[in-house]
């Protein structure tokens, strides 16, 4: 799983690395709105003229975005909903929508490894592309429509303000399809909930669903019903039977504690508790192993043999993880120096490092990835502050590479280890050993007491002990995590985002609303765009040109990467070269006059492609799918970052809009 | 004026009925009475699609999501499968490997009868994505989503054998071949969720055995399927007739070596080398063509090589003995020597077997010189003879293009050597040979290595109690002996590979216990053939051991000439 669509910036660092950008564009935007107005104005009245014109313009687009009237746009807004109710496109998209969802069914591979997945992507994409073309729709048509039936006049010969048109009209189509967006949200929602949700009967007798229908776990710890590996303290095994495509192990775990130790939190799925010879209690509890992304809640009733057994409804599809990540993550090679990135392995995707386990002959390697962590508190992690949970979830999604093949049935094994940050002491916890789980969130319960040593500021070693993870080891808020691959010639890749503590959860029905608070954004943008184009455009002109921009906003990484420097084939002239003549695309062509001239012409499209990439608000800021599809909280700055970004592209487009229906005859 | 464009829409319109006229023409479909029988065979494209099965009814079963998907693109099918492609390779490049399967179905719902997106994108599944997971289980997951995914392909394309050719491939090679493939079939065997996943197509008992589901079985089945497709059904055959008649016999054939592998020799094994064998031997007696048109067996090495013969004879007899000899005699200058040169003069019915062996590689040889000798015979016949003459050259001609196919071909799918082993494995005496090898590492991987033995010191002999694992390996390799001599195709492939790493692990013990390397190893044969062509198996050969057995005497002062016994006496000092 490679989950790029993580930003660690905050909305005040984002806002203050982009204000200087802002700056310069809306400065660019202003001379080259200024310039192209007075050459336009200059063909129709003379050089001198236009210069009088264009101050007039300037001079009265002050009073009319000064006594813009709320009152007079909303009457516009209520006009623009009723014409776009009359075109009957929200009707048409509805039903469309409708249809989708009816039969979506059919390509829905609910037997997938994360059917919750493939859920969210297909309605939120389906809902994406459905309100943007109507986005597209209801704003194209709608001035060039009244300007050619000239019913404008009815509006224009009213006291009405040219800004008041343009932001009318915006919030009427805006407000339009939010009420659409909102409906089309909830019934997806349902879609999904009722899509996943589905019950199992253990195997055996359906009527009594008890222990007695279980079989003793052999000592090869493996299943005797799949042969797959079962869980380390399983004592009996059973399954499910097979729904939505798949099954569940169902193990009975053998959990032996002491009578000092807390008793299990979830008591429900306790068959029984036996007190040993030795004092230390027996608690043996029914769990249902994780398939396709989810488990299921098992409640007993009764005790011993006679207990029934029932599974719950489908456990882990609707999350939304809070992480915290770390400030910053730190590659070391295996002489122990700092690296800007971890080591490539050949992957297509750079988006993690690899840091190494070492070999025979360098066996102690100082290869490590070293993670810290700001504002480590205990009051971060609600859950643990209330008492619910007594241990820290750390969770990770790491990459193994194997340069060998080692023993198969085993995992790569890593090793963590916590360390404090900047204190007169330092604390080193001992290294936690685990089997690496690639792709897949791997949890591990990090118990708040470490063992571990306490080093003075010169190496020397002052005491060893069990010390707190928050008051002693992270006692300054900062905590670092240093992560190693622990087996010989094998590699772990890791990014930033694989790993987090998790704070707790965000209820998943915000969370999905807040995904769909990123189409809400997409889609007033192109309602601006529309709106702004067709001031000056035709209605035909300004539906391509707000298709154009949906394209390059959906595309525009595919266009970047086409682009770039490294791109094999080269542009376009030369592609189309390698297309017919069949040549490789790493093969250089051979020098001469035409391949100088060739890729002379060829850069220049390229330019010209990589500037429309430019014209187009980048869509992946304002897409918060990733979030939903892998079950991460969005989190309030990106939505704040994402509302601010919306009400800028509205502002800048109601004003080119205003300014080009003031250049026009109608306007005047 | 105005008029124009109004006049022009007419035209268009005109146009546009004209061709509609010979377009129903062509596409007229067929229609049929009641009783099913063709009234009427429809215009030239309906003929045409039937002619070569591209309706869609006769490619695949008409599905109505697909066929919703289709309609949905508006035309913009290609479009759509350009988008599709590229997202597919998007996500296996950032490795969500869900939304790759999950964008992989909907493109083959796209196009659903292009059997290469099934073949490539299942393999894909099966193979470059299953690798990228580091636990076996979820490799095993990823093999078995790449099956699913191909066996949804197959209602698609029901009249195209690739389809189940390739998950008859993917299911044998990937569960049975892979570096993970103990693991894989004892996954296989518990997997009942596959098996009823797969039940729909080939029924589960007939890939059970004594023991367990068996995965190169199941691919059997599969390639069974596609051989019903083009010998009953009467379905197009993609693959040349040696590689598609040789993919059903060889399967059962890689069940036995994978049992032998997993569990100790026993009958059920020997059986199932039988059946092997018995497949093996049809598929060597199966008439197959190439695409040069010769028609041959893979069998039918012997019954060419008699009529080649006979028809030379026929030439011979017509142009005089003498012609052949002369002409023989003159290639062979330089080439041939006394010996070889008797053989030839030697009429076939005396030769011994040996004999007969030689001659037969010596014509070959001298064949080989000249590959026209048999038209230059022809050429020095009697004007009266000579059309007769050339009739039998043609024939010559032909039998030796098939003998040099059969030649060929019978080397690429190695049919002699698997033909022999299937054959030996089969036979009790092989079955003793592997249970005699498989005590002896049994003992061996208890670290048991010499004898284990009761001394009475009253008459001072000794009772063995227990042999070691140096006395059964050569008790095992004695057994191996007689059947490698008998066969000697098996000292080359795999099964020479198995002995000599049970050798090596004698060899270790050896050194282990102090003991000297025997002078009459029953594998020596084995070890200098293989030495002979190049392997480094770093095991004494006979070379190695004569010259030793030289230095022990030159060192010990004793004429080696005087004693040929003296290797044996030596070692015993």
């Amino acid at each position: 799983m490679i989950f790029e669509n993580q930003d660690f910036a905050t909305y005040l660092e984002w806002l203050t690395s982009n204000l200087l950008q802002f700056g310069i564009v809306v400065a660019a935007a202003i001379v080259l709105g200024v310039f192209v107005g007075y050459v336009v104005s200059a063909l129709k009245h003379g050089p001198f003229e236009a210069f009088y014109v264009v101050a007039q313009v300037i001079g009265q687009s002050v009073p009319d975005f000064l006594k813009t009237s709320p009152r007079r746009t909303m009457a516009i807004a209520r006009l623009a909903v009723k014409e776009a109710l009359r075109r009957k496109v929200i009707l048409v998209t509805f039903a469309i929508f409708a249809v989708t969802l009816l039969f979506g069914g059919w390509f829905l591979n609910s037997s997938s490894d994360h059917p919750d997945q493939i859920y969210v992507n297909f309605v939120l994409f389906g809902t994406q592309l459905l309100v943007l073309l109507m986005g597209m729709l209801i704003s194209s048509f709608s001035l060039p429509d009244d300007i050619k039936n000239k019913t404008i006049y009815t509006v224009v010969t009213k006291p009405v303000r040219a800004t008041e048109v343009v932001l009318g009209r915006i919030l009427g189509f805006g407000a339009l399809g939010t009420a659409l967006l909102l409906l089309m949200a909830v019934i997806s929602y349902l879609f999904v909930w009722r899509g996943l949700s589905h019950d199992h009967l253990l195997e055996g007798n359906a009527q009594t669903q008890s222990i007695a229908e279980f079989i003793p776990v052999t000592g090869n710890s493996r299943s005797a019903k799949t042969g797959q590996r079962v869980s380390e303290n399983a004592i009996l095994e059973n399954q499910t039977n097979t729904v939505a495509g798949h099954f569940h192990l169902v193990e009975v775990i053998s959990d032996i504690r002491s009578p000092n130790d807390p008793e299990p939190i979830n008591k429900e799925n306790i068959v029984r508790q036996t007190t040993l010879p030795d004092g230390r209690i027996e608690y043996q509890r029914v769990v249902v192993q994780s398939a396709d992304g989810h488990t299921h809640r098992v409640t007993v009733d009764g005790e011993g043999d006679s207990a029934s057994i029932q599974l719950g409804s489908a456990v882990g599809y609707f999350r939304a993880r809070v992480p915290i990540y770390a400030e910053s993550l730190t590659f070391f090679d295996r002489q122990g120096q700092e690296k800007a990135r971890g080591i490539s392995v050949g992957k297509e995707s750079n988006y993690r490092g690899y840091i190494d386990g070492g070999d025979y002959r360098t066996r102690s390697s100082l290869s490590k990835a070293e993670f810290t962590y700001e504002g480590f508190t205990p009051s971060r992690f609600p859950r643990l502050a209330s008492g619910e949970i007594t241990v820290v979830p750390l969770e990770l999604t790491l990459a193994v590479f194997r340069t060998y093949k080692g023993d198969i049935e085993k995992r790569v094994t890593a090793g963590l280890q916590f360390e404090s940050v900047g204190q007169d002491e330092r604390f080193v916890s001992d290294m936690i050993d685990f089997e690496t789980n690639e792709f897949a969130v791997q949890t591990l319960p990090i118990p708040r007491k470490l063992v571990g040593k306490v080093f003075s500021v010169d190496g020397e070693l002052l005491r060893e002990g069990e010390y707190d993870l928050f008051d002693d080891y992270a006692a300054n808020g900062q905590l670092k995590l240093v992560l190693k691959c622990r087996d010989y010639n094998q590699y772990l890749g890791v990014a930033r985002g694989d790993v987090y503590f998790r704070s707790g959860d965000h209820p998943y029905a915000l969370n999905f609303f807040k995904g769909y608070a990123g189409i809400w954004c997409q889609m007033m943008i192109i309602i601006s765009l529309g709106v702004a184009l067709s001031t000056f455009l035709s209605a035909p002109i300004t539906m391509l040109g707000t298709l154009v921009v949906i394209i390059i906003g959906f595309f525009s990484d595919f266009i970047q990467g086409m682009t770039s420097p490294d791109h094999a084939g080269g542009g376009p002239i030369e592609s189309a070269i390698r297309v017919v003549t069949q040549q490789n695309m790493v093969y250089d062509m051979d020098t001469g006059v035409a391949t100088t001239v060739i890729k002379f012409i060829d850069g220049g499209l390229i330019q010209m492609l990589n500037a429309t990439t430019y014209m187009a608000p980048d869509f992946s800021t304002l897409n918060f799918s990733d979030f939903l599809t892998y079950g991460y909280a969005i989190d309030g700055q990106r939505v704040a970052i994402a509302l601010t970004l919306t009400v800028i592209f509205c502002l800048g487009l109601t004003i080119v809009g205003y300014f080009a229906l003031k250049t026009r005859e109608i306007a005047k | 004026m105005n008029n124009r464009p109004f006049i022009r829409k007419i035209i268009y319109l005109v146009c546009i009925g004209v061709l509609i006229i010979p377009l129903s023409f062509i596409c007229l479909p067929a229609t049929i009475d009641q009783e099913g029988n063709a009234e009427n065979a429809g215009g030239v494209l309906s003929r045409l699609r039937d002619k070569h099965g591209l309706s869609q009814a006769k490619l695949s079963e008409i599905d109505p999501a697909s066929e919703t998907m289709k309609l949905a693109s508006l035309g913009l099918r290609g479009v759509a499968v350009n988008i599709l492609w590229l997202q597919a390779d998007e996500h296996r490049k950032n490795q969500n490997y869900d939304q790759l399967r999950a964008t992989l179905e909907a493109l083959t719902k796209i196009q659903p009868s292009f059997v290469k997106v099934w073949e490539y994108q299942a393999h894909n599944l099966a193979y470059n994505v299953s690798m990228e997971f580091d636990d076996y289980e979820y490799r095993y997951s990823w093999v078995k989503k790449g099956l699913s995914f191909l066996k949804q392909g197959v209602p698609y394309n029901k009249r195209d054998h690739r389809v189940t050719d390739s998950i008859g491939f993917f299911t044998g090679n990937k569960f049975g071949k892979s570096d993970e493939k103990e693991s894989f079939r004892r996954l296989f065997r518990a997997d009942d969720e596959f098996r009823q996943a797969m039940a729909d197509r080939i029924d589960p008992d007939s890939y059970d055995t004594p023991y367990g589901h068996d995965s190169w079985k199941m691919a059997y089945q599969w390639y069974d399927i596609s051989r019903e497709m083009v010998e009953v059904q009467g379905c197009d055959q993609h693959r040349s007739d040696m590689m598609f008649y040789m993919f059903r016999p060889s399967q059962i054939r890689n069940q036995g070596l994978a049992l032998q592998e997993e569990f100790p020799p026993d009958q059920i094994i020997q059986e199932v080398f039988r059946g092997a064998n018995e497949e093996w031997v049809d598929y060597g007696n199966q008439k197959l063509s190439n695409t040069l048109g010769v028609t041959f067996t893979l069998e039918g090495l012997a019954a060419a090589e008699d009529r080649l013969e006979r028809f030379r004879k026929q030439l011979d007899e017509l142009v005089g003995p003498e012609v052949r000899i002369e002409m023989v005699s003159e290639l062979g200058e330089g080439v041939l020597n006394e010996e070889d040169r008797l053989l030839l003069e030697t009429p076939v019915d005396q030769l011994s077997p040996d004999d007969a062996r030689k001659t037969r590689l010596l014509k070959k040889r001298l064949a080989d010189l000249d590959r026209r000798l048999d038209q230059k015979i022809a050429r020095s016949a009697k004007p009266d003879d000579r059309k007769e003459a050339n009739q039998i050259v043609l024939q010559i001609e032909e039998i030796k293009q098939e003998i040099y196919t059969i030649n060929k071909d019978s080397e690429t799918v190695n049919y002699q050597y698997w033909r022999t082993r299937n054959k030996v494995e089969s036979e009790d005496a092989t079955v003793a040979a592997h249970q005699a090898l498989e005590a002896a590492e049994k003992v061996w991987r208890e670290s048991i290595y010499d004898d284990e033995y009761d001394f009475d010191y009253r008459t001072k002999t000794k009772t063995v109690t227990r042999k070691g694992a140096i006395t059964l390996f050569e008790e095992a390799f004695e057994q191996w002996e007689p059947l490698l001599e008998s066969n000697p195709e098996l000292y080359d492939g795999q099964l020479g590979d198995r002995l000599i790493e049970s050798v090596k692990e004698y060899q270790k013990m050896l050194q282990f216990a102090n003991r000297e390397w025997p002078d009459n190893f029953p594998l020596q044969k084995l070890i200098d053939l293989r030495f002979e062509k190049g392997e480094t198996d770093g095991l004494p050969t006979t070379a190695y051991l004569e010259q030793r057995r030289a230095d022990r005497m030159e060192l010990e002062g004793i004429d080696e000439n005087d004693d040929s016994n003296s290797g044996s006496e030596g070692e015993g000092q």
